[in-house]
């Protein structure tokens, strides 16, 4: 029954990619892109990225990239106070104490998609390699346009599988992960300036699903995290998109998630864009995340050594995030039919004060500088 | 919470005209996508399911990202 339903995932796969109005989906183009992420608990990370789209037929093409991940993370001391440096190799959440990157993700993906009048079909599959973490992965998507492309419908899915090896030798009775995601979106116009998208994923992980690296040091006990061994979620959002003034447009989202560990999260956020120029496209934004802790998570400092489930990763806690940030979108003049895309952005994301990153930490709550870099050549 | 969603979508539905395509100029532009940053939509797809803890619904797909 198992594989029947993770094959069925597959078959009936749907990605809600972003929508582009069916038309010239695809293009002969490279990307050269450059992410970064710094945070003040000593998290880095500096993200490049090599990607191609190449049409191969009139109707088929191929995207392929390949993106690394170099991750450092500085010493974490335990908030408690009552244990001794701690130096583990967690690129995520922790921290190595060894100067340089800790870890290196080297993820690549290839695609391909069909594409008629407004029929749109894509199906691939990608790789993600890092020290103690393998996954492997296929995806497909199917979108179809009616009445003009007036309303957009697709439906999608993926199925992840992957492999823990944790660097300390740390034995786990299931050392595997899975993750069966469907999707679907429906698009529709409101007129020739707006529209709006209503989105929905429903998600099924399962095998072991905490960190091999987090654990809990208590009165008298010293545990690492333990999670069910088995997460059932689903997500509902809705986006509109609108301009109201001329060069303006307006984009709000709000996402509603609720999973079977009880963690229910809201998130909110706008955007605005300006075309300053007709190659310059500026915008601002504003993010709002708050979300409730997972049932079996207590406050710290309440757990005892005998609970089915141990919790040391503020992820699975309730807190609140605020982002805000700015961007540009540049297409050089100089270049023939604006070849040359450039986008920039800068964001700022921090979380409320939080028991939980205390006591792991040492901060009151995280603090982290978002930079992203593109560069887009048509040819 | 459903009864308002299905308000909204009974709102936004009964509000809508034809939009023919000739009539898509400003939908195609950049700042119409859904995601007119499309790496930093790609980087926020990677940064916050590990800062937080819950993903899904987001505005573009590709499958994932296979990081931990």
């Amino acid at each position: 029954m198992q594989m029947i339903l993770k094959y069925l995932f597959i078959i009936l796969a749907v990605i809600a990619s972003p929508f582009k109005l069916m038309a010239e989906t695809i293009k002969d183009s490279v990307t050269f892109s450059y992410s970064y992420y710094s945070d003040n608990v000593g998290v880095e990370v500096l993200s490049p990225l090599i990607g191609l789209q190449q049409r191969l037929s009139e109707k088929w093409g191929l995207n392929a990239s390949i993106q690394v991940d170099a991750i450092s993370a500085a010493s974490m001391r335990r908030g408690s106070g009552n244990v001794t440096d701690t130096v583990i190799m967690d690129a995520v959440s922790g921290a190595s104490g060894r100067g340089g990157y800790d870890d290196l993700r080297v993820a690549p993906t290839v695609s391909f998609v069909y594409e008629d009048d407004d029929f749109l079909f894509t199906f691939g599959s990608y790789y993600s390699n890092e020290v103690d973490y393998e996954t492997i992965a296929g995806f497909m998507e199917l979108s179809n346009g009616f009445n003009d492309a007036n309303t957009i419908i697709t439906l999608g899915g993926s199925y992840e599988t992957a492999k823990w090896s944790p660097i300390m030798n740390r034995a786990l009775v299931d050392d595997s992960k899975t993750q069966r995601q469907l999707n679907a979106s429906v698009m529709q116009l409101i007129n020739d300036s707006a529209y709006v998208q209503v989105r929905g994923s429903y998600i099924v992980q399962d095998g072991f699903l905490a960190s091999p690296y987090h654990y809990l040091i208590a009165d008298g006990f010293a545990q690492f995290d333990r999670y069910p061994d088995a997460r059932n979620s689903t997500a509902v959002a809705i986006q509109y998109v609108g301009s109201h003034f001329e060069d303006t447009s307006l984009h709000l989202n709000y996402r509603y998630y609720k999973d079977d560990w009880e963690i229910r999260s809201h998130t909110l956020e706008a955007n605005f864009y300006y075309d300053m120029m007709d190659n310059l496209t500026l915008g601002a934004r504003g993010r709002y995340y708050t979300q409730d802790g997972a049932e079996f998570a207590k406050p710290i400092g309440e757990y005892s050594v005998n609970d089915d489930y141990i919790v040391s990763d503020y992820k699975y806690t309730s807190f609140d995030t605020v982002t805000m940030g700015l961007s540009c979108h540049y297409k050089p003049g100089f270049f023939e039919d604006e070849a040359l895309g450039l986008q920039l952005s800068y964001d700022y994301y921090s979380t409320d004060d939080n028991s939980y990153i205390k006591n792991w930490y040492g901060k009151s709550s995280i603090e982290a500088d978002m930079v992203t870099f593109a560069l887009t050549y048509d040819f | 919470m459903k009864i308002a969603l299905i308000m909204i979508a009974l709102l936004i539905l009964s509000g809508c005209t034809h939009v023919a395509p000739y009539e898509k100029e400003e939908l195609a532009t950049q700042k119409m996508l859904a995601a007119p940053m499309t790496t930093r939509a790609a980087f926020d797809s990677h940064v916050f399911p590990i800062r937080e803890g819950s993903f899904g619904a987001e505005s573009g797909f590709s499958g994932g990202c296979g990081c931990k």
